[in-house]
């Protein structure tokens, strides 16, 4: 079995500091007046993720979509 | 608008086919509404006035020839703007698709719905990208609710909603990932499917979550869902999740209603977040009428809806990362936000809610042994206000356009076929309830949502417009 694991309770600045690698990672470039928007939505979706992530899966369960050859 | 306008498309099928009407003039009425009607309800962004026109001619001429005419035959229709047509640029509701070549085909269910006769008169507002609730777009306006133009369509498939609902047309087609057939149905109070994940086929429609994607009708009649339902269905090598299955034709079982089927109310989840009580009364309406008493639970709804939100917002950002990097400022600046922290997001989070998704369809299958339709609401709420940002949920204040989702969202999550019905508990706007059954017996869906249309719970309104 996988372990759940409830994702760390991030703070603020570390969500900022998260925003920042992305925007870096994809060279992505936003108007500072975005950013708000932007943080608040990646908050959204980590909240979202924090109770996917903290239920128990078999290890042998696949993902949903299975390719086809 | 005259009554006229609200004949469904069986009816309109028999006066063409028997010569009481025919497809031209038919073709010309809807094309008239639409004028006159489509500055109130910003439903179309195209119309496709000389198509429509010779098209409707072409099925006149074969019915003078003697020929038997298709299913739909003269019967006008229109589809979101997603759908490829021929000679218009696929905008999917964005500024920047528009910049595309004109399609240079039809998607394949246009054609499907033509080759029984049908008449394409043209493509409906949506939200951007379809990433949308609200039925609101930043480049075209909103799409306005038939019955209170001060309200949303429900979105993404808005202008499908305010079409159909509006008498414009008895059919339209659009793409529910996370509820976007459903919402429009339920804020318009007209019928709406979204059938099994793979059972029609997507080719020729712009994406948005390709493993969460469908397509599929909207109405004023159960009948009319079957109708149109039953010419699309098909394999189709062109869309690598489309069935193989036969296609199963459910027009001939709708007559037999509820009858021997076993119907339970989704509890739990979907009764603890309703925003006014009219939610669940008209849950309770159509389980009255239908004798189902039987409340059950399905199991990690919350957390099945949690794994859909992170899984669309994902691929999603995967899918417009280019647009996105280069064109940032062409983006309906409340999708471009969410697409842009859709790109951050941690591969594990998005494996794990596909490997979720998994064990929730386990579970949820295994309530279909017990029951054959699920009943559960639509949408949390009525249809909120253009412009509005925020409402309130369980005590909690949300953000309106990633929320009014949160009934629909953990059924499409496993693509199992669902039926929006309109209810009018009262006279204020419709609610929708869901018809949900197992995976490929739509059949199953639709012989109940007949059934409540028969006993008059499950029904539309015509709007005042």
């Amino acid at each position: 079995l996988s372990d759940p694991q409830s994702l760390v309770q991030v703070d603020d600045e570390t969500m900022s500091l998260c925003v920042d690698a992305g925007l870096q990672l994809h060279a992505l470039k936003i108007d500072p007046a975005w950013r708000e928007a932007v943080t608040a939505n990646l908050r959204a979706t980590a909240n979202a993720a924090a109770l996917v992530m903290s239920f128990r899966l078999d290890d042998d369960l696949d993902a949903g979509p299975v390719f086809t050859p | 608008v005259s009554t006229e306008a609200f004949a469904s498309a069986a009816a309109i099928t028999a006066a063409v086919s028997s010569g009481r009407a025919t497809a031209r003039a038919l073709a010309a009425d809807a094309l008239a509404r639409i004028e006159v009607l489509n500055p109130q309800l910003n439903a179309f962004t195209d119309v496709t006035h000389a198509r429509a026109l010779a098209r409707a001619d072409q099925v006149d001429a074969r019915r003078a020839r003697g020929e038997i005419l298709g299913p739909l035959a003269g019967v006008p229709f229109a589809v979101k703007n997603l759908f490829d047509v021929q000679g218009l640029p696929t905008r999917a509701g964005s500024k920047i698709n528009r910049e595309r070549e004109p399609a240079s085909r039809d998607a394949v269910l246009v054609r499907r719905l033509e080759a029984a006769d049908a008449v394409l008169v043209g493509a409906l507002n949506m939200g951007e990208y379809a990433y949308d609730f609200t039925g609101e777009n930043a480049h075209d306006g909103p799409s306005r609710n038939p019955h209170s133009l001060g309200h949303m369509t429900g979105g993404s498939s808005g202008g499908s909603g305010a079409a159909v609902g509006g008498g414009l047309v008895p059919l339209a087609l659009g793409s529910d990932t996370n509820g976007s057939i459903r919402v429009p149905s339920a804020f318009c109070g007209i019928f709406g499917l979204k059938p099994t994940y793979g059972r029609l086929t997507r080719a020729g429609t712009f994406p948005f979550v390709g493993s969460l994607d469908h397509v599929g009708p909207f109405s004023r009649s159960v009948a009319d869902l079957a109708l149109a339902y039953d010419v699309m269905q098909g394999p189709d090598p062109d869309d690598s999740v489309a069935t193989t299955r036969d296609a199963v034709p459910v027009g001939s079982s709708l007559e037999r209603g509820a009858r021997g089927l076993r119907i339970a109310i989704a509890g739990g989840y979907f009764a603890q977040r309703a925003e006014e009580p009219a939610v669940l009364a008209a849950v309770k309406q159509a389980a009255d009428a239908l004798g189902a008493s039987v409340t059950i639970e399905i199991p990690e709804a919350a957390r099945a809806r949690a794994a859909a939100f992170v899984i669309t917002a994902a691929e999603s950002a995967a899918l417009h990362l280019d647009r996105i990097r280069t064109r940032p400022q062409d983006f309906d600046p409340a999708v471009r936000d969410r697409l842009i922290a859709g790109t951050m997001i941690p591969s594990a989070w998005v494996t794990r809610a596909q490997r979720f998704r998994r064990w929730y369809r386990e579970q949820c299958l295994k309530l279909f042994d017990r029951y054959d339709v699920i009943l559960a609401p639509a949408t949390p709420c009525r249809a909120p206000r253009i412009g509005q940002q925020t409402f309130v949920l369980g005590g909690d204040t949300l953000a309106v356009r990633p929320n009014i989702g949160i009934y629909t969202q953990p059924i499409s999550f496993i693509g199992l076929p669902v039926i929006a019905a309109p209810i009018w508990v009262d006279d204020g706007l419709p609610l929708g309830v869901q018809i949900i059954a197992a995976p490929w017996r739509e059949d199953l869906a639709l012989r109940v949502a007949f059934a409540l249309e028969n006993a008059g719970v499950a029904r539309t309104r015509n709007p005042v417009l």
